[in-house]
């Protein structure tokens, strides 16, 4: 696979904090790239930078091996961008707002036309076409803006946090889109604050805070950096000092935390080990009203990388 | 009481507004109050003309000292002369041609040229011109030589009629004065109304209202406390100006009259503020409100009277400023100008302005409390 | 590029109900308010005759020469005064309700004139007055003359009538006539209408603005997107500014019709220097709000007032506010309106009609052209390939 984005040593500093520290990755053709933080971590930042909407310190930002800047149009021909806030005209119609950006990448009439046909077809807009912003909801308002910025079928595509305040089926929608476009040939970095996201569409993920990578993998070796290898939760209204204390001692080889009635076990090592603890509470007699496995996430991966939540 | 500090900080954001109108307000007093002693005698007035004389007769230097003497002559280069005539720093351009002297002796045609502007100053100029003349015409038949005429006409102009002023006004205080809080109605009305509007309509904005309904403040409370913080910022607006009025205008305001103009500015104040409460029922929106209170402030200012004198106004105009209350506040401050002196029956006339004013405060907040309360239900 | 921008341009300036009003209603709301305000300056200013009452007492009747005098002169046709004869209460009350300017009347064989207050129709009633009572004198004088002349030549049967009568006649026919020079007659109200112009030609920067902030990526999400297509800039905002020029010339052509068909006003018959100058004041309006947008580096809130200060305060040292504002400002201090393109644009308008085309208007086209070529190399400077420390 050949890199299609090659970002080096990025550094953005506004006086005396740095937004990006030294940065560098890169980006295969038909790879959808996740850059995974919390709020402040430097996600926007830099895909700011590598689309040279900001001014950076130091590094260099290399697209099919050409050098990216303000005036280089013919990589910005193949560069399609869906910000997070919605980057619409609330003047023009959805089909005249569709229009508009694509007619800024494709001169040719009937080629463009063909295209928003398809974006509109893509994102489900064809009983919308001729509706205002203010008359859409959020959900609509999303998927116009995502076909604002796909309709001239860029190669290379960002996406900055899309699916913030939109509800789960639309969600799921965007996710799918996302899915075709890259079935059809595009590359995509993808940043988000959602783990979930990141864990179900994205092949490789970056997970940043404070402008520093992390740590960078597909999903699961980035689960395997993490020393919990099953984590089981019960809800457990009562639980006293005492029997909790006990309950450290039952199990030996996994942690435990109990705060507002939930508790949870992290275990080191093997996974299966919930009818081992239904057994230990049982014994003890300590009632439960629900209780379920599940496999490491990404949050208890930047848990452990930064000692805080992912939400945090 | 947290109602009141939020009102005052949303000002605060908007305090730039207030500067604006503010200063241009004080630039508008201060370059048209006129100042100057209280006039109990008659003082002739002298208007300003440029005179151009091309002829060095005697009888031209006599009328060089007729005109100095009841004009002002401002001395103008020939490139200034036509644009000070147009802005009426001058009435009139006066020409005395070529061998004016010599050719009125010898009884030949000649006048003396004038350009001017077509105002009471310029018929003034040519009256006294034409007063020359005739003196002038009348002696040339009858003397021999051109000393002879001069010292003629000299001694017939020299004549002088007694003029008493009767009244014991101090016109040019009270039309200062007048002038000013004229002037202020626009001021007042715009800081007023503009500013109020935008305050309560961030208060007004949907999702606010709908917070501030679920509370448990009760709304009757709540939008007490929201007129009483409107109140006191057009209060503080008033009181700004009064003070100002006795900066600027001293002279007016130290007279009987100085007290009615205040209570004047007070009244027009509690119309603008019930006018905004209206306003800020009605328009959603800073787009809105920015464009409706300009031309409500605007309309106001150029049908009543305010920027340009009611006495120049057409009658038709007049008749429909009637409807405005800024007809009743100007009018007001009119008759205080001209009314020589204020007892029971000068001041009826006044009573019945306050009246109206005050009807029109009634009419705003009872409308404005209707339309509240209906959209209240709405939301 | 262009037309493509272009044609979406013009469609969301037209479709924004704020711009559509501040461009395009409130000139025409303005110019209906200034019509309405001042169609009476001028004739109230004209020159009209002034009320007078007359005492007619005895002391008055008694007065032969003067009383006639005075009632000549209130019948010309062109005549200064119009009397009012009543007794002397009457005449008190007349002047005390505002009806007549003065009170004429005859005090110890003088002529009295009672005033409210001095003034410039107090003057012209008290020149009259001198005048009417030199011709008395003169009347008087030259009777006297003619009385012991006749007497030297034939002592007896002295017509004193006939010789009054004669003589009064000859004064009061001698007439006197000034020259009028003037050339043109121009309403000083016009400044005004000029002024407005000068306005709706700057507002027009609140259209160029609006479409310059569409287009920066730290004011806007839109702003964003425009600035990563790879469209050229300058095709991108050549259209824009097409498109706001050509909304700006409807808003133009709408208040010249109003200015024209309803308040009939005359800005003269070079119709193609007025629009010259008109479509220059324009362009300098829009060339400044792209600038303000440009160097202004904060909200959109903010470079919108920074604009309408501009506008507004070069407008008030036009004249708009207080016609005689622009005399002062240009004598006082002239480098105020060197700069400011509504005083070029009034000036230009004013020289126009009032001295036809001569050095001074083109003098102040150029100064416009030149203010717009500023702004423009300032807004292209400021936004070539421009980057942002944040966003």
């Amino acid at each position: 696979m050949s890199v299609i984005l090659e970002v080096s040593h990025l550094t953005k500093e506004y006086k005396t904090v740095k937004a990006v520290d030294d940065l560098s990755f890169t980006l295969n053709e038909h790879e959808i790239l996740g850059l995974l933080g919390p709020n402040g971590s430097g996600k926007s930042t830099t895909m700011n930078c590598i689309l040279s909407l900001l001014r950076y310190s130091s590094g260099s930002i290399r697209i099919h091996g050409k050098e990216m800047s303000p005036s280089a149009y013919d990589l910005k021909q193949e560069i399609g961008v869906i910000f997070q806030d919605v980057a619409v005209f609330e003047e023009l119609t959805v089909y005249d707002n569709i229009r508009y950006f694509c007619g800024l990448y494709i001169r040719d009439r009937k080629t463009a036309e063909a295209y928003i046909e398809d974006a509109i077809h893509l994102t489900g807009l064809e009983d919308y076409r001729k509706f205002y912003p203010k008359q859409l909801s959020g959900g609509l308002l999303r998927r116009l803006n995502i076909a604002c910025g796909i309709a001239h079928k860029p190669k290379l595509l960002f996406f900055d946090e899309p699916t913030v305040a939109v509800d789960p089926q639309s969600r799921n929608n965007i996710l799918e889109g996302i899915e075709k476009l890259r079935e059809q040939g595009a590359s995509v970095i993808y940043t988000t604050h959602y783990m979930e996201e990141a864990e179900q569409l994205c092949d490789r993920i970056i997970i940043m805070d404070k402008g520093k990578i992390l740590a960078s993998g597909t999903p699961d070796s980035l689960k395997s950096i993490t020393s919990v290898t099953e984590k089981v939760m019960a809800e457990v209204p009562r639980l006293s000092e005492e029997k909790l204390h006990k309950l450290e001692g039952e199990v030996t080889n996994g942690s435990i935390r109990y705060e507002n009635g939930r508790l949870v076990v992290s275990f080191h090592d093997g996974k299966d080990h919930i009818t081992h603890l239904i057994d230990i509470l049982r014994r003890m007699q300590i009632s439960y009203l629900r209780i379920y496995s599940e496999r490491p996430t990404l949050n208890d991966v930047f848990l452990e990388l930064t000692g805080k939540e992912l939400r945090d | 009481m947290i109602v009141c500090k939020a009102f005052l900080k949303v000002i605060r954001k908007n305090i730039g507004m207030i500067i604006i109108y503010t200063v241009i307000f004080l630039v508008f007093s201060v370059a048209n109050s006129r100042t100057g002693e209280t006039q109990t005698t008659f003082v002739s007035e002298k208007p300003s003309v440029c005179l151009v004389t091309e002829d060095d007769s005697l009888l031209s230097d006599c009328l060089c000292r007729y005109i100095g003497e009841h004009m002002e002559i401002v001395d103008l280069p020939e490139q200034d002369r036509a644009d000070a005539l147009f802005y009426k720093e001058i009435c009139s351009i006066i020409r005395i041609p070529k061998h004016y002297g010599r050719n009125v002796c010898s009884g030949e045609q000649t006048a003396v040229g004038i350009q001017t502007s077509v105002d009471y100053k310029a018929e003034f100029v040519k009256l006294m011109l034409e007063r020359f003349g005739r003196v002038q015409n009348i002696y040339v038949k009858t003397t021999d030589s051109e000393q002879e005429l001069v010292n003629a006409i000299e001694s017939a102009l020299e004549s002088s009629v007694k003029v008493e002023v009767a009244s014991a006004l101090d016109e040019k205080a009270l039309t200062a004065a007048s002038d000013f809080y004229n002037f202020a109605a626009y001021s007042m009305m715009a800081c007023i109304v503009f500013i109020i509007c935008l305050v309560l309509s961030s208060f007004n904005e949907i999702m606010i209202r709908k917070r501030t309904l679920v509370s448990s403040m009760p709304y009757g409370k709540y939008s007490t406390l929201l007129m009483l913080s409107s109140c006191l910022y057009a209060m503080a607006v008033w009181a700004v100006l009064v003070l100002l009025s006795f900066c600027i205008v001293p002279d007016g305001m130290k007279t009987d009259r100085g007290i009615w103009y205040v209570m004047n500015g007070c009244l027009y104040m509690l119309v603008s503020l019930t006018l905004a409460y209206l306003l800020s029922t009605v328009l959603k929106g800073k787009n809105a409100i920015t464009g409706i209170v300009n031309v409500i402030t605007l309309g106001c200012s150029f049908l009543c009277g305010v920027f340009v004198p009611a006495d120049y106004l057409p009658d038709s105009v007049m008749a429909v400023a009637r409807v405005l209350p800024t007809y009743w506040y100007v009018q007001t401050n009119e008759l205080l100008k001209t009314t020589e002196t204020l007892d029971k029956t000068t001041v009826l006339p006044i009573l019945i302005h306050f009246a109206v004013l005050s009807g029109f405060c009634v009419l705003f907040y009872a409308a404005g409390m209707m339309i509240s309360r209906h959209n209240r239900r709405i939301a | 590029m262009f037309l493509h921008n272009y044609r979406y341009s013009l469609v969301v300036l037209l479709r924004n109900k704020g711009l559509v009003f501040w461009t395009l209603a409130f000139p025409v709301i303005m110019a209906l308010l200034f019509h309405m305000s001042f169609a009476g300056i001028d004739d109230a200013e004209r020159f009209s005759a002034i009320e007078v009452a007359v005492v007619d007492d005895d002391a008055y009747q008694n007065q032969v020469i003067f009383a006639r005098a005075m009632e000549e002169l209130s019948k010309s046709e062109d005549a200064v005064l119009h009397l009012h004869y009543a007794d002397s209460t009457e005449a008190e009350e007349l002047l005390n309700n505002g009806e007549v300017t003065a009170v004429i009347s005859i005090q110890k064989r003088e002529p009295v004139v009672r005033v409210l207050s001095s003034g410039i129709q107090e003057t012209i009633v008290q020149s009259v007055v001198e005048e009417i009572r030199c011709d008395s004198e003169v009347i008087s004088d030259l009777a006297k003359e003619e009385i012991l002349a006749e007497i030297g030549e034939d002592g007896t049967d002295l017509d004193f009538e006939r010789i009054f009568t004669d003589i009064s006649k000859a004064v009061l026919s001698v007439k006197s006539k000034v020259n009028n020079l003037n050339q043109k007659e121009y309403s000083f109200v016009m400044i005004e209408y000029e002024s407005l112009i000068a306005m709706t030609c700057l507002y027009s920067g609140l259209l160029s603005m609006t479409l310059m902030n569409m287009h920066q990526a730290n004011l806007s999400a839109v702003g964003k997107r425009s600035t990563v297509a790879p469209a050229r800039r300058g095709a991108v905002l050549a259209g824009a500014m097409c498109a706001a020029l050509t909304v700006q010339l409807i808003t133009l052509m709408m208040l010249y019709a109003v200015l024209l068909l309803i308040v009939k006003a005359d800005f003269g018959n070079d119709i193609g220097k007025i629009l010259l100058l008109s479509l220059s004041g324009s362009l300098a309006g829009l060339t400044l709000g792209a600038a303000v947008s440009v160097l202004v580096r904060t909200g959109e809130n903010a470079k919108m007032t920074v604009l309408l200060s501009i506008v507004m305060s070069g407008c008030f040292c036009s004249g708009m506010m207080g016609i005689v504002m622009k005399n002062i400002i240009d004598k006082h201090l002239p480098f105020i309106n060197w700069i400011n393109p509504a005083a070029m644009i009034t000036d230009g308008l004013y020289a126009l009609y009032y001295y036809g085309a001569v050095d001074r208007y083109w003098f102040d086209l150029a100064s416009i052209l030149l203010f717009s070529v500023v702004m423009t190399a300032v807004s292209i400077g400021g936004l070539r390939r421009r980057q942002y420390d944040s966003m």
